[in-house]
C-alpha cells in the first residue's frame, strides 16, 4: 500500500512537470516571429558561448525566439540531433542557423534541413564546397581572412624583430604553428590561408600540432614544438587564438625566452585575456568577435525572412587586426571598435 | 574496523614482479626508440618535459589508481571535479580570498564532491553510473553558474603555484613525483592500502576479517577528488582562470595511464607508481610523435595502440600466471 501511494506520488510529480514543461514549451513558441532553431558545438566553449549571447540578444531582439541546440564537438550527435528536430516538426519553426562539428560529415544533415524548405544559414564555418545550395547564405567569420590577416600580422613581427637588430634563425625567421583541434574546419582554413603566406614571405614553419582551444592546450602544444625545433631556433609563434597563445607565452618564458623581444607570438582572434596584448608579450590578434557573429547570424537571417532575398551571399564579420601598445604609437587596443563595440567589449569574456 | 584487526598482506602466492618488469620495460623500450631515432628525445630538458606533460594526468591518475584497486573501477567524474575546482579556485581568489582559503575551500568542496559519490558507491550504486551521473551534475552546475564565461582570478597572486620551479623542475612535476611516492607507500606500507588491496581482491573475503568496504570506498573515492583538485588548482593558479573545458578528456587520458600502468580492471591489482609510469609512457610517447612530426590521427592511433596491447598483454600474463 505505502509502496503504491508512493508510486502515485511520483507520477504525479512527473505529470505536474511534464504539463509545466508544456506550457513552457507554448509560451515558448510564441515569439511573433516564431522560433529560429541553431545547431552549434557546446557553449561549455567559451567562444561559443558567446556566440550563443549575441544571438540570443538579436533574436529577442528583433521578436524571435532562439532554440540553440548543442553538442560536444561531436557530428554524429548533431546529426542524431537534426534527425530528432524534423522528427518533433516545429510549425513555428522560420529558420535554422547551422554550425557544423565537421563541415564535410556534416554534409548530410545540412541536406535534411535545407529540405524541409525551411531557410537555413551556415554560421562560422563557410559552407563545405559543394553544399552551398543547401544554404541561404553564410553569416559569420572568414576563417580564410582571419587567417591571412593573422599571417601579415606575423610577417609584420619578424621585419620588426629584423628593423630592431634581432638575428633571425635561418634567412627569414624560422615559426611554430599552434592550431585548434584536428578536423576542424576553422583552423583547416586559419592555416591554410595564413601558411602560404608565411611560405612566400620566407619564413619557415617548422611544425604545427593542433591542440585545442585554451592555454592549457596551447601551452602543452608549444612544450612540446619548442622541444622539437629549439636546435632549429623559433623567432616566430603563430596561434590559432589568443587564448592558445596565453599558454604558449608561458611555456615560452619557461623554456627561457622573452615573449616580445628574442621572439613573436601572434594570436589569430582575440579571447579572453588582453594582459598579453598590453604588456607587449602578445604582438597582435585579430578582433573576431565571437559575440558580433552570432548577432550578424541572426541579422542575415531576418533579413532574407523580411525581404525574402540577401543582398550579399556571404556576410563576413570584420576582422581588423589589433596589436600590441608597445609596437605601436597609438593604442590600438583603446581605438580599434566594431559596430560600436570596443577591443575590451568583444573580446573579455 | 572490527575484529582482531589483522589484515592479510597478500596470497600464499608470492608476488609476481611479471607485470611490473612489463610496465617499466615499456618505457625502457620507448626511450631506446627514442634514442636511436630522435637525439633530442634523451635529453635532460626533455626529460623534464615528458614529466611536466604527464604531471596533471598523472596526478589524476595516480590518485583515480585506488578506486581501480578497490574493485570500484574508475571515476567518470574526475574531470569535471577538477574543472570546477580550477573555476572554484579563481572564483574565490576573484572574491579577494587568500591563496591558502581559496586552496582549503576547493579542497573541502572536492571532498564533499569525493565522499558523496564514495557514499553513494558505499550504498550499492554502480560506480561508472555515480561518476557519470555526478559529473554531468557538476558540469552542468559549474556551466550554469558560470554562464559559460571563462572565471578570472583577477590577480596574479596564486600564479607561483603553477608557476614556479624550485630546483627548475616545475611545481607539478614536484607534487605529482610526491604523490605518486605518497600513494605508493599508502597502498604498500599502511593497514589502509593493504584493506584496499583486499577488498578490491576479494570484497566478501575482506569483510569477514572485519574490513567496511563501504568505508573504503568512501575513502577511494575522496582521495580521487582531492587529486583531481590538485590538478584544478594547479591550472587555474598557472594560467590564473577557470575553464569549464579545462580538463576535457583528462578522465579518460586518466584511464589509460592506469591500464597501461597495469592495474587489473576487476581490483585487487595495481600500484600507484605504476600508473605513474603509465602517463610517463603515454606523455614519451606523445613527445616521441611530435618530435618526429606525426601527423594527430597517427598521434592517436599509436595511443590507443599502446593500451590496447598494454592491456591484452597483463591480461594474458595474469592469465597464465593463474593456470601456473
Amino acid at each position: 500500500m505505502r509502496s503504491s501511494k508512493k508510486w502515485a506520488a511520483l507520477f504525479a510529480v512527473l505529470a505536474l512537470a511534464l504539463v509545466a514543461s508544456s506550457c513552457a514549451s507554448e509560451d515558448d513558441d510564441s515569439a511573433e516571429g516564431g522560433t529560429i532553431v541553431a545547431f552549434i558545438p557546446t557553449t561549455t566553449n567559451t567562444y561559443i558561448a558567446e556566440w550563443a549571447r549575441g544571438a540570443q540578444e538579436q533574436a529577442a531582439e528583433l521578436g524571435y525566439d532562439l532554440k540553440v541546440l548543442e553538442n560536444q564537438f561531436d557530428q554524429a550527435e548533431q546529426d542524431t540531433q537534426v534527425q530528432q528536430e524534423l522528427g518533433a516538426g516545429g510549425e513555428n519553426v522560420v529558420a535554422y542557423a547551422w554550425w557544423p562539428s565537421d563541415n564535410e560529415a556534416g554534409v548530410a544533415s545540412l541536406r535534411a534541413l535545407s529540405e524541409t524548405g525551411v531557410p537555413v544559414i551556415q554560421t562560422n564555418q563557410l559552407p563545405f564546397p559543394g553544399s552551398e545550395n543547401y544554404v541561404i547564405g553564410y553569416a559569420g567569420v572568414d576563417d580564410r581572412l582571419n587567417g591571412r590577416v593573422a599571417a601579415e600580422l606575423v610577417v609584420e613581427a619578424r621585419d620588426h624583430m629584423v628593423a630592431n637588430g634581432k638575428q633571425l634563425h635561418g634567412s627569414g625567421g624560422h615559426a611554430i604553428v599552434i592550431g585548434f583541434i584536428a578536423g576542424y574546419q576553422a583552423g583547416i582554413d586559419r592555416s591554410g590561408a595564413a601558411l602560404p603566406i608565411l611560405a612566400r614571405a620566407g619564413i619557415a614553419v617548422l611544425g604545427e600540432v593542433d591542440v585545442g582551444f585554451g592555454p592549457q592546450e596551447g601551452y602543452d602544444g608549444a612544450k612540446q614544438l619548442i622541444a622539437a625545433h629549439r636546435e632549429q631556433g623559433i623567432d616566430l609563434v603563430y596561434a590559432h587564438n589568443s587564448s592558445l597563445a596565453e599558454g604558449v607565452i608561458q611555456a615560452l618564458e619557461e623554456e627561457g625566452y622573452h615573449p616580445g623581444d628574442d621572439v613573436m607570438v601572434v594570436g589569430g582572434t582575440c579571447h579572453g585575456n588582453l594582459d598579453h596584448l598590453l604588456d607587449g608579450s602578445e604582438y597582435a590578434t585579430g578582433l573576431q568577435a565571437a559575440r558580433l557573429e552570432g548577432v550578424f547570424s541572426v541579422n542575415t537571417l531576418h533579413e532574407y525572412l523580411s525581404t525574402g532575398e540577401l543582398a550579399v551571399l556571404n556576410n563576413f564579420i570584420p576582422n581588423p587586426a589589433v596589436r600590441s601598445p608597445a609596437y605601436t604609437s597609438v593604442n590600438q587596443i583603446e581605438t580599434v571598435t566594431v559596430e560600436g563595440f570596443s577591443v575590451a567589449d568583444l573580446c573579455v569574456y | 574496523m572490527t575484529g582482531s584487526g589483522r589484515v592479510p598482506t597478500g596470497g600464499a602466492r608470492p608476488r609476481s614482479m611479471i607485470v611490473p618488469l612489463a610496465v617499466v620495460g615499456a618505457l625502457v623500450v620507448l626511450g631506446v626508440i627514442g634514442w636511436v631515432t630522435t637525439p633530442e628525445f634523451i635529453t635532460y630538458r626533455n626529460f623534464l618535459n615528458i614529466i611536466r606533460a604527464a604531471a596533471l594526468i598523472g596526478i589524476i591518475a595516480v590518485t583515480m589508481t585506488l578506486i581501480t584497486i578497490a574493485g570500484s573501477f574508475f571515476s567518470l567524474s574526475v574531470s569535471q571535479t577538477a574543472a570546477m575546482s580550477a573555476i572554484g579556485f579563481a572564483a574565490f581568489m576573484s572574491w579577494g580570498w587568500p591563496v591558502w582559503s581559496a586552496v582549503l575551500a576547493v579542497i573541502l568542496l572536492a571532498s564533499v564532491v569525493g565522499v558523496l559519490q564514495g557514499g553513494a558507491v558505499a550504498l550499492g550504486g554502480n560506480p561508472i553510473v555515480v561518476t557519470l551521473a555526478v559529473g554531468a551534475v557538476l558540469f552542468g552546475l559549474a556551466a550554469w553558474l558560470t554562464d559559460n564565461k571563462t572565471v578570472r582570478t583577477g590577480t596574479y597572486a596564486a600564479e607561483w603555484i603553477g608557476t614556479s620551479r624550485p630546483l627548475g623542475i616545475p611545481t607539478q612535476t614536484w607534487a605529482f613525483v610526491l604523490i605518486a611516492l605518497l600513494t605508493a607507500v599508502m597502498l604498500t606500507r599502511t593497514r589502509f592500502g593493504r584493506e584496499v588491496t583486499l577488498v578490491g581482491a576479494n570484497r566478501w573475503a575482506a569483510a569477514t576479517v572485519g574490513i567496511r568496504p563501504g568505508r573504503i570506498a568512501v575513502y577511494v573515492f575522496w582521495v580521487s577528488a582531492l587529486g583531481a583538485a590538485l590538478a584544478g588548482i594547479f591550472t587555474a593558479a598557472q594560467f590564473s582562470q577557470g575553464r569549464l573545458d579545462h580538463f576535457d578528456g583528462a578522465d579518460i587520458d586518466a584511464i589509460a595511464a592506469i591500464l597501461v600502468g597495469g592495474a587489473a580492471i576487476q581490483g585487487g591489482e595495481g600500484s600507484a607508481l605504476r600508473t605513474a609510469v603509465g602517463a610517463v609512457f603515454i606523455a614519451g610517447l606523445q613527445n616521441l610523435m611530435v618530435l618526429r612530426g606525426f601527423s594527430y590521427g597517427v598521434r592517436v592511433f599509436f595511443v590507443g595502440l599502446a593500451i590496447l596491447v598494454s592491456v591484452s598483454a597483463y591480461t594474458l600474463l595474469r592469465n597464465r600466471r593463474r593456470l601456473a
